[in-house]
C-alpha cells in the first residue's frame, strides 16, 4: 500500500492530476476486474464439455418404460 | 424427402474444438490496428480520461448488448446448417431487412479485407526494416542532415505505401509482402475453423499479449527526461481529464464508434465465428470473455503504450488522431529515441502483424462459408474463388495509392454499413426473433445468466442509441463526404487553397489571421468554398498562381473521381451479393433450412 502512494505521488509531481489518477485507475481496475471475473467463471466451470451438451439419450432397454 | 448434399454437409458441420479457442478466435478478430493505435489517438484527443466515460457506457448499453445478439443468432443459424450472415440472416427472417442485413454481413468483411491486407503488410514491414536495422540506418542519415525524424517517418511510409502519386505501391517491396499476407491468410483458411483458425489464434493471442506487454513494460521504466517531460507527464497527457469535452456530442459518437469498431460487432464476423458452436455451447461468458481481452488490449495496452511515449519523446505536436499518422508515422520516430529501439519496434510491429492476421482471417471466414453452404463448393474451390475476388479488389485499392484515397473512402463506406448491420441483426434479435424469447435462447446452456433488463435494452435503449449514433455520424460526416465525390466542388475548393494561401502570404506585412484573414480572401475569391467563375477580376499577384490552382484543381477532381468509383464498387458489390445470396437462398440455403429439422415458423421466420 505505501509503495502505491509513492508511486502515485511521483506521477502527480510527473504531471498526472488526482482525476487522471482516478480515471487511470478506475478503468483498468474496470477492465482486470471484468477480465479477472470472465476467468474465474470459466475456470469454476470445469467441464464445460458436461455443462453444455446434452448428456447422450441412451436407452438400456432395463426400465418399465424402455 | 431426397437426401441431398447439404444435408450430409450438415450432419458433418465444423465445430471449434474448444471454448478457450471460441475465445482467442473472436478475441483476435476484435483486436487488431484499432485497439493499439486507433484507441489511444482518440482518447487524447476527445477528452484524455473524460473520453473513457463515454467509452464504457457505450461498451454496456452497445457494446456488450450487441455481442450477446450477434452470438446468440450465429449460434441459432448454425442449427439451420448456415455458417454465413446472408443464410443465418434467411434462416431467421425472410424479409427485405433479413435480406438485406445478411449481405452486409458478407459484403463489410470482405471489403475491409482488401484494405486491410495492405496494413498487414505494412506492419510486417515495418517489423523487418525495425529488426534488419534499416529504420536505425534511416533515422541516423536524418540526424546527420539534421532533418526532423518525424518528417523521415512519413517520408519512408509515404513512399513505400505510394502516397505521392497512383500505382507508387506496385513499386517496391509491399506488393510482395501483400502476396505474402495473401497467402499466409489463405493457407490458415485453408486448413479450417479448428485446424486453421483456431490453432493459430491460440498460439497468435498469447504471443501478441506476451510483446505488447514486454513493449508497455519497456515504455513504463523509461526514466527519460526531454525538455522536462517524463513519462509520468506522458500518462498525465493521456489520462488527465478534460471534464468539458463531455459537453460535445462529437466525443460521446467517437466513443461509441470506437467501441463498435473496436469489438467488431455488426460486421458479421461474431456471426460465422459462434455458428460453429454448439446448440448448448455458452454464449454469455465465452462472448463477454472475448469482449474484456479486447478490453485488456485496447485501454490497458493500448491506452498505456503509445502516447505516453510519443509524448515523452515527441511532445504533446506528434500524437496525431488519425490511426495511420499516428502508428506510421509517429511509432517509428518514438521507437528511435527508445533505448533499445531497433527491437522493441521490431517487437511492436510483429504484434500488430499477428494482431492483424487474426482479424484478416476472421473477415475471410464468413464469405468462405458463403460460398461452400450456398454453392456447395469445396474448400479449395471456395478458397481460389475468394482469393481470386479479393486480390483483383486489393489490386484497385494499392493502384489508387495517392493519400490512400480508395483506403480511405473503402473504410468510410465500411463503418457507415457496419452500423447498419450491427442495427439490422438488434432489430432482428429484438424485433423479429422477439428480445424475451432471444434473450431465453441466448441464456440456453450459458454458466452466467444474462441480466433481467437486458430484453428491455436490446429492444429499446440499444437501438436508439444506434440510431442517435447513426444520425450523429452522418451528420458530421456525411456533407464533406459527399462533397468529396464532386469533382467541382473539390477541384474548386483545392484551388481556393492555392489563392488563400498567396492572400496570406501578400497581406504578411498588416499580419492578418483568423477572421480578418478569412474576410480578405473572401473579399477577393467570393464567398463560396471556390473560386469565382472568371479569374479576370483577379489582381495580377493571384493570376501568377493560375497553373498551379489549375494542378491543384484537377489533382483534387481526380482523388473526388476515386471517391465516386469507390462508392460505385460498394454499390454494385452490395447488389451482387444480393443477387447472389438470392440464388443461394432458393437453391441449396433454402434446401438446407428445410432439412435442418427445424420448424420454420418456430423463429418468427417470415416469407
Amino acid at each position: 500500500m505505501g509503495d502505491v502512494i509513492v508511486i502515485a505521488t511521483v506521477l502527480m509531481q510527473e504531471g498526472l492530476t488526482t482525476g487522471g489518477i482516478a480515471m487511470m485507475v478506475g478503468c483498468m481496475g474496470f477492465v482486470l476486474g471484468l477480465c479477472l471475473f470472465c476467468v474465474v467463471r470459466l475456470l469454476r466451470d470445469t467441464n464445460p464439455a458436461e455443462h453444455h451438451h446434452v448428456p447422450l439419450d441412451i436407452d438400456t432397454h432395463d426400465t418399465d418404460d424402455s | 424427402m431426397t437426401e441431398t448434399p447439404a444435408l450430409d454437409k450438415a450432419s458433418t458441420r465444423e465445430h471449434w474444438g474448444s471454448r478457450f479457442g471460441v475465445i482467442l478466435a473472436v478475441a483476435g478478430s476484435a483486436v487488431g490496428l484499432g485497439n493499439f493505435l486507433r484507441f489511444p489517438g482518440t482518447a487524447v484527443n476527445n477528452g484524455g480520461g473524460a473520453f473513457l466515460v463515454p467509452y464504457f457506457i457505450s461498451f454496456v448499453i452497445l457494446g456488450i448488448p450487441i455481442a450477446w445478439c450477434e452470438w446468440t443468432i450465429g449460434r441459432l443459424g448454425g442449427r439451420f446448417g448456415q455458417n454465413n450472415g446472408p443464410g443465418i440472416m434467411y434462416a431467421l427472417s425472410r424479409n427485405a431487412l433479413g435480406r438485406f442485413t445478411g449481405a452486409l454481413t458478407l459484403a463489410i468483411p470482405v471489403l475491409v479485407y482488401m484494405y486491410y491486407v495492405i496494413l498487414e503488410a505494412l506492419c510486417l514491414r515495418y517489423s523487418v526494416h525495425f529488426f534488419s536495422g534499416g529504420f536505425a540506418e534511416l533515422f541516423a542519415t536524418a540526424n546527420e542532415a539534421s532533418t526532423s525524424i518525424v518528417g523521415a517517418s512519413s517520408k519512408f511510409t509515404k513512399e513505400t505505401v505510394g502516397m505521392n502519386e497512383n500505382g507508387g505501391m506496385y513499386g517496391n517491396a509491399m506488393l510482395w509482402l501483400i502476396l505474402l499476407c495473401f497467402l499466409v491468410n489463405f493457407v490458415i483458411i485453408y486448413r479450417g475453423v479448428t485446424k486453421g483458425i483456431e490453432k493459430f489464434c491460440i498460439a497468435a493471442m498469447p504471443l501478441l499479449i506476451l510483446c505488447a506487454v514486454i513493449v508497455l513494460v519497456r515504455v513504463l521504466t523509461l526514466d527519460n527526461e526531454v525538455d522536462g517531460r517524463t513519462i509520468g507527464s506522458g500518462l498525465g497527457f493521456m489520462w488527465n481529464p478534460d471534464w468539458g469535452a463531455l459537453r460535445n456530442p462529437e466525443v460521446w459518437l467517437r466513443a461509441a464508434g470506437q467501441i463498435f469498431f473496436s469489438l467488431s460487432v455488426g460486421f458479421g464476423l461474431i456471426l460465422c465465428y459462434s455458428s460453429y458452436l454448439r446448440k448448448d455451447d455458452d454464449v454469455v461468458l465465452t462472448s463477454l470473455s472475448a469482449s474484456s481481452t479486447n478490453e485488456f488490449c485496447e485501454v490497458i495496452l493500448g491506452g498505456m503504450i503509445v502516447v505516453p511515449a510519443a509524448f515523452l519523446f515527441l511532445g504533446p505536436g506528434n500524437t496525431p488522431a488519425s490511426t495511420f499518422a499516428l502508428g506510421f508515422f509517429t511509432v517509428p520516430a518514438i521507437m528511435y529515441h527508445m533505448p533499445g529501439g531497433s527491437f522493441f519496434g521490431g517487437m511492436w510491429f510483429g504484434l500488430l502483424f499477428l494482431a492483424a492476421v487474426t482479424s484478416s482471417i476472421s473477415m475471410l471466414q464468413p464469405a468462405i462459408a458463403f460460398l461452400e453452404d450456398g454453392f456447395g463448393l469445396k474448400r479449395r474451390t471456395s478458397v481460389t474463388i475468394l482469393g481470386v475476388f479479393t486480390t483483383g479488389g486489393a489490386a484497385v485499392i494499392m493502384y489508387f495509392s495517392k493519400n490512400l484515397q480508395a483506403l480511405d473512402f473503402t473504410d468510410f463506406w465500411c463503418e457507415f454499413m457496419m452500423i447498419l448491420a450491427g442495427l439490422g441483426q438488434v432489430i432482428i434479435f429484438g424485433w423479429i426473433i422477439g428480445a424475451k424469447r432471444g434473450v431465453e435462447e441466448m441464456n440456453r446452456g450459458s454458466v452466467l445468466r444474462t441480466p433481467r433488463l437486458l430484453p428491455f435494452f436490446i429492444r429499446f435503449v440499444t437501438p436508439t442509441f444506434l440510431i442517435v449514433v447513426l444520425s450523429l455520424w452522418c451528420y458530421y460526416n456525411a456533407p464533406s463526404r459527399l462533397e468529396g465525390m464532386s469533382p467541382t466542388i473539390k477541384g474548386q475548393a483545392a484551388a481556393r487553397t492555392v489563392y488563400a494561401g498567396a492572400v496570406a502570404e501578400h497581406f504578411a506585412d498588416e499580419e492578418l489571421a483568423g477572421e480578418a484573414l478569412a474576410a480578405r480572401v473572401t473579399d477577393l475569391l467570393g464567398q463560396a468554398k471556390g473560386i469565382p467563375e472568371t479569374l479576370d477580376g483577379l489582381p495580377g499577384w493571384l493570376r501568377v498562381l493560375d497553373q498551379d490552382a489549375e494542378a491543384k484543381r484537377a489533382d483534387a477532381a481526380a482523388g473526388a473521381n476515386v471517391a465516386r468509383y469507390v462508392f460505385v464498387a460498394v454499390i454494385l458489390l452490395l447488389i451482387l451479393i444480393l443477387a447472389v445470396s438470392d440464388i443461394a437462398y432458393r437453391n441449396r440455403i433454402g434446401r438446407s433450412i428445410e432439412q435442418s429439422g427445424i420448424d420454420s415458423g418456430e423463429w418468427g421466420t417470415s416469407s
